[in-house]
């Protein structure tokens, strides 16, 4: 299977960048410390997922409209990249609870939203495992995919709606004007383009590889 | 086979460096929140890598299958002489 090596070059190099940024050039925060640096990993994987979460809801649509296998075959694989980055983001905020507020999980309103985003796309894969071959499955599936990404801005408005101690937004529309320092919003930026580029990696891979196994599937229904 | 030894050894990374990260430093001083900086990169190439693992097992299962039913056709088509 061809690989785009011009996209890997460029995830590689920006992962490369973050990390010089991360360890050599941002200054520590003076509140929360060392611990503060995995937030440069921890909201770019949850920008990507919920990208993802997107492309699974446009991908969705565009299936219940034309009925085109490729369509599912996008929306599934983003579905299973997006569910890595968020869980990754679970983790890496699970870890950053733990020397900051002293336990693992808070469930707090923006921790409980996303684990509910999680298990809602774990449900689309489980679907697509267990549910109905063939069309009638990735229709399901595409009406899922459809409300599941209702949760994204539920997400991304909970520390406004419901405020607690999780820290409130610092990029997008939510975010109050110099809410973070500039070369701490420069590092986030870069974290958020590497991230964006490893998933520019890995969703035309499951693509690719999603189509290839439709394929061979419908040989061996001709071969038997 | 390879695949569920691929995964043990990530796993027992993960689990070795989220011990040590924990066990070694005191939370609440530098030190132990370096501990957990490191911990949350690594749970999360592990995550990464591991992901890479099941897409190159399920490719190489895929190629493997290609093969096999090509071979199955073949001969199909030297038996009855029909493509």
């Amino acid at each position: 299977m061809k690989m785009n090596y011009g996209i890997i070059a460029i995830a590689t190099a920006l992962v490369l960048l973050l990390h010089y940024l991360v360890f050599m050039w941002v200054p520590t925060d003076s509140v929360l410390g060392t611990s503060q640096r995995i937030f440069y990993y921890h909201v770019p994987l949850a920008w990507v997922g919920f990208l993802a979460f997107g492309t699974v809801f446009i991908a969705s649509v565009a299936f219940l409209f034309t009925k085109q296998s490729r369509w599912d075959n996008l929306g599934y694989s983003a579905a299973e990249t997006g569910i890595l980055f968020i869980s990754a983001a679970l983790l890496t905020g699970m870890i950053w609870s733990k020397p900051v507020w002293g336990v693992w999980w808070t469930w707090a309103p923006q921790q409980t939203t996303t684990l509910i985003l999680w298990l809602i796309y774990i449900s689309y894969l489980m679907l697509r495992a267990y549910g109905p071959p063939g069309n009638q499955g990735a229709k399901y599936a595409a009406v899922l995919g459809i409300i599941g990404f209702f949760d994204v801005p539920i997400v991304y408005m909970a520390g406004k709606w419901w405020r607690d101690i999780h820290p409130q937004a610092v990029v997008g529309p939510l975010a109050e004007d110099g809410s973070l320092e500039s070369s701490m919003l420069i590092t986030l930026l870069v974290g958020v383009l590497a991230f964006t580029a490893l998933f520019g990696v890995l969703l035309p891979y499951r693509y690719k590889l999603r189509h290839q196994q439709g394929l061979v599937g419908q040989l061996r229904i001709y071969h038997d | 086979m390879t695949r569920i030894k691929a995964l043990s050894l990530l796993a027992a990374i993960s689990v070795t460096t989220i011990c040590v990260s924990f066990t070694s430093g005191q939370p609440g001083t530098a030190d132990g929140f370096l501990n957990y900086l490191f911990a949350a990169y690594t749970i999360t190439w592990t995550v990464f890598f591991g992901y890479l693992v099941l897409l190159s097992r399920k490719q190489r299962d895929l190629t493997s299958e290609i093969e096999t039913l090509k071979k199955s056709f073949a001969e199909r088509e030297d038996k009855t002489g029909k493509p």
